[in-house]
């Protein structure tokens, strides 16, 4: 599976980018990772959880910048919402229901990778059934793209 | 050799969005990362004493870090506390004040309430 990085938009602090798959012609395969985030809910709870996330992504992008606060570590990557916000109308109970993750690598102030997420069931993502594929992707991708940097193989506008 | 990152083609929205947040959604997500943003500026200036407002509180320094990230989580209690130990200035009474505006109405931070209401 190869996977390229690429542009979505550029707002007035961040460049925001996402996760392509594509075949070994560099073909795309099926959407980029984060549409497949904005378009895989049908119940309405999470309808509204996602666009409460892509608010904050335009205020992240508009106002505050991609600061280290705004989202919450994973580790080698990050997600958001940040682990202190709660939901509007939220009933996540912190058992069975965490509410919506959207998984991303922050690669500085100015640049952001959005990748894919879903309603975390479990404590742990990799046992949420919602979150275990996207985690896992957003794992690797995340330690490979870092290797990418280091070594010099990878070059992004507005990226330092 | 070094590439450029291609374009996806499309900015952060999707061509068919799903209906938008209600204005009280809307409100609730700006205004909970603007306090956010000013408490975090307020821990990052000279003036903030983490250990200082935790003696005055008589709480550990843990817990206050754990209050300042959950501000938008805290009772108009707390908040008082918080401001009577430091330097941060979230409310101000000032704004809830009545003015009277004429004779049959008030006006309270902005919305005039009729004065059977008051």
């Amino acid at each position: 599976m190869k996977v390229q990085i690429v542009h979505l938009e550029d707002t007035a602090k961040v460049s925001f980018y996402t996760a392509q798959i594509v075949n070994h012609k560099l073909e795309n395969l099926g959407h980029d990772e984060y549409y497949k985030f904005q378009t895989k809910f049908q119940d309405d709870k999470d309808k509204r959880q996602l666009k409460e996330i892509e608010k904050k992504i335009k205020l992240i992008g508009q106002r505050y910048g991609a600061n280290e606060e705004q989202f919450g570590s994973e580790g080698a990557f990050e997600r958001l919402p940040s682990s202190t916000y709660k939901f509007f109308d939220s009933d996540s109970d912190g058992i069975t229901d965490y509410g919506l993750r959207l998984y991303c690598i922050r690669v500085n102030d100015k640049a952001v990778v959005l990748l894919n997420g879903g309603r975390k069931t479990q404590q742990n993502p990799r046992k949420c059934p919602n979150c275990k594929i996207p985690f896992e992707f957003a794992d690797k991708l995340s330690k490979a793209f870092y290797d990418a940097k280091v070594s010099g193989d990878i070059e992004i506008e507005g990226m330092k | 050799m070094k590439k450029r990152v291609k374009s996806a083609g499309r900015g952060l929205s999707i061509p068919e969005p799903i209906e938008e947040l209600s204005q009280a959604e809307c409100d609730y997500v700006e205004m909970s990362m603007a306090v956010a943003n000013y408490i975090l500026n307020f821990t990052k200036s000279v003036d903030f004493k983490q250990r200082d407002i935790a003696e005055k509180l008589r709480k550990t320094e843990p817990e206050i870090s754990k209050w300042l990230s959950g501000f938008h989580n805290l009772t108009l209690n707390s908040i008082i506390k918080l401001q009577s130990a430091s330097s941060i200035k979230l409310l101000n009474p000032a704004i809830f004040e009545n003015k009277k505006v004429n004779n049959t109405t008030y006006e309270f931070n902005g919305v005039e309430i009729p004065e059977t209401c008051k």
